[in-house]
Order: C-alpha cells, then structure tokens, then sequence
C-alpha cells in the first residue's frame, strides 16, 4: 500500500516537538535521581469503621390528666449498632398540685394487661419521683442492639392536676458501651 | 537541440560539485590529522557503585500484617494490633530518624479531628524479639506514643519516631512492630441522637500508614 510522505513543515512539527521533549527530560530526570535515592518508603494500610451508640424512649413523655392514675407504658429501644452496659435515665416529673408519687420499671418483654412482667424479671429504675422534681438514674438495665425494654410508669394516686413525666435517655461513650475488643492480627 | 544542450550544463555543474565536495573532505582529513598530531591524552579510572535505601513493610510474626480491617464496627476503647515487620532491604544504611504519617480515606471525624479530642489514635511498641500470642517476650521500646492521627494526616504533619536506631537504621535489620489502633470517643447520645459533629457511624476508612527513613550521612572520602 503507498503511503504519502508527511508534508515538510510536518516533519519539521515533529521534529521540534520531539526535540522539545527530549531537552524536557533531560532537565527534569536530574530532579527525579536526585530525590529517589535519598528516602526509603515503607506502607501499609488498615480499614475500620466505627459503631454508633443511642437510646430512646416512645413515648418519651407519659402524661396523667386530672384525676387519672395508675400506669403509663413506653418502649425503650437500642438505636445504635453497639451493644451497651448502662444508660442513663433523666426523669422529669412536670409541676402541679398534688402529692402523687411516680415509680418507673422496666420488663425485657412486654407488659401484661394486668401490669405484670411475664416471667417476672422486672426491675426498678430509680426510686420515687415527686411532682416537680428532675432525677438522673444510671441503671444497667439496657435494650439489646435492635431490641427493646419495656417501660412502666406508675402514679401513686390520681393526680390533681395534669402530670407529665419526661424520659430522657442518654448513652455516653465509652463507660457505658460493651466492654472493648481487643484484636490481634 | 536545446534540451541536450540544457543537459550538457546540467551534468558539468554536477561534476563541478562533485569535485568540491571531495576537494573539502581531503582539506578536513588532513586538519584533522594535523590535529590529532598535536593531541596527548593521559587517562585514569574510577569505579562506583550506587547503593539502594530500601524499606519494607511486611507481615510480622503473628498474624497476617497489613492490610488489616477490624472485624465489625469500632467502638471507643477498642484496639486493633497489627504486627509488621519493618526492614531496611536496601544495601544503605538509613540516617537516625524516621517519620510516620497516616492518611485517612475517606477524610471524616475518624481522621480530621472535626469532633475535638476524639477520632482514631496510634500506638507503636517495638519488641526485641517477635511477638507471639499478642507479647513481647523480649523487652518492649516505645516507637510512638499514642498519637491521634488527625495531627499526622499529612505528609506535612509526619510525626518523628522515637528510638529509630535501634529500629531499622542499619542495613538488613528487622524491627517487629506493634500498630495498635484505637477510637477514642467520649460522646453521649441523647434519646437516640448523635452530638454534631460525631464520631459515630462513619466508614469504612482505610488508613495507609507511610514509613519514611532518610538516607544516611552523605560521605566524602580522600584518596
């Protein structure tokens, strides 16, 4: 097959460009001898992610109305990915008239409709709560990563004026998360 | 006739320059032997070799070494050790000091130090013998105290490691070395939500960590 000669000025084209890059070279290989020698490089690399932690209570603020008594009941879940060893509980009990008293309780099932813990592995959060009063409670009593505990609020008598405990839990790292994991590899 | 004529010319002019062509390669040669008449050459050797500075990063004694991922998901307070054995493979002797730095990827909490005082943390122990079961039978040199690694994410942030003489300076010597990683973390979570910034659910990040040793002193010798 006949190819065409490049036209002159095309050769002449290549020909600078090809000189161009050489003398490029030439300066910038100098640049390179002189900073490889002198480092030696050593890498490796590890992946990680990290977990989250959290819980929560719905609903967060049980309330009495005049004249209601007896309990109120609340799911408390695991909203992170890590499993727990404590939370802490931040009761609020609203202000008003009256001298009722509140109990919180916690059942790893669901609550009958009696109000009794099926099995009977109920436990106590905190002690007695008066109208008005702010208590923090740490309590190891915990929700299992993706599940729940189940919460009994109780009034001591009815209330004489609307009453409404406010639940907030809280999860601070690393105190009350699992024990640490120690891995070797 | 003309054109024969035209061709005549043509063939005299080629002849002529013919001839002046070997009349100037005549007068070179001859300049260029009266040159090489006049020339003395006295000549000398020298030998060198060029060395190599090289440093490795290889499985330790226990284990598999880097690359590492943690099984699962981090919590603060969990450490994952890693055993490396770092060399110097090269035929140079590597100068008093090296640098560590570890670059994170993706760039986030973990490894920015956006969430102040918590994220991921270095520790380096260097053994005097393998490690084996996770101990040091040996006697254990601190490498790198703990050491976040949001203040050395960076090649212009390396961090100088302690004790690096007796690390991997010489040539052929073997440091065994244990990388422990940590999350430190000291957030609460209130009724299920994160502070902000967090910690909290972020990766996978991989972290690279570069080892760089210098070469050593340069030497001048007199001979």
């Amino acid at each position: 097959m006949y190819r065409h000669p490049w036209p002159a000025r095309h050769r002449a084209r290549a020909a600078a460009v090809t000189t161009a890059a050489a003398l490029l070279s030439l300066l910038v290989a100098p640049v390179g001898a002189v900073a490889a020698p002198n480092r030696g490089v050593g890498s490796g690399a590890e992946t990680v992610s990290s977990g989250t932690w959290g819980a929560s209570a719905s609903p967060a603020t049980p309330t009495w109305t005049t004249g209601q008594g007896g309990r109120k009941l609340s799911t408390e879940t695991n909203t992170g990915t890590l499993a727990l060893s404590a939370l802490t509980y931040k009761v609020t009990i609203s202000s008003g008239s009256g001298t009722t008293t509140f109990t919180l309780a916690a059942c790893p099932v669901a609550w009958d409709g009696g109000g009794n813990c099926p099995g009977g592995g109920s436990t106590t959060i905190g002690g007695t709560y008066t109208i008005g009063s702010t208590t923090t409670v740490s309590s190891t009593d915990v929700p299992n990563v993706g599940g729940a505990l189940y919460l009994k609020a109780t009034a001591s008598n009815n209330v004489t004026s609307a009453i409404t405990m406010t639940l907030q839990l809280s999860v601070t790292s690393p105190s009350q998360l699992r024990a640490p994991v120690v891995t070797n590899q | 006739m003309a054109p024969q004529h035209a061709q005549k010319r043509k063939q005299g002019r080629t002849r002529m320059l013919l001839a002046g062509l070997f009349a100037l390669a005549v007068a070179l040669f001859t300049a260029s032997a009266v040159y090489a008449g006049l020339t003395a050459q006295a000549t000398g050797t020298e030998t060198v070799s060029s060395g190599t500075l090289n440093l490795t990063l290889s499985a330790g004694d226990q284990g598999t070494g880097f690359p590492s991922t943690f099984a699962g998901e981090m919590a603060p307070g969990d450490v994952n050790n890693v055993y490396v054995n770092l060399n110097n493979t090269g035929s140079l002797a590597s100068a008093a000091g090296m640098t560590l730095w570890v670059a994170g990827a993706p760039v986030n909490a973990l490894t920015d130090g956006t969430a102040v005082g918590e994220g991921l943390a270095v520790t380096m122990t260097q053994c005097s013998v393998a490690w084996a079961g996770g101990a040091c039978s040996g006697t254990t040199t601190s490498i790198l105290a703990q050491t976040m690694v949001s203040t050395m994410n960076t090649s212009g942030t390396a961090v100088s490691l302690s004790n690096i003489p007796a690390l991997a300076a010489a040539t052929g010597q073997v440091a065994h070395l244990q990388v422990s990683l940590t999350l430190i973390g000291t957030e609460t979570s209130v009724n299920g939500v994160s502070p902000s910034p967090t910690i909290q659910g972020l990766g996978p990040v991989t972290l690279t960590y570069t080892f760089t040793e210098q070469q050593r002193t340069a030497v001048t010798t007199n001979q």
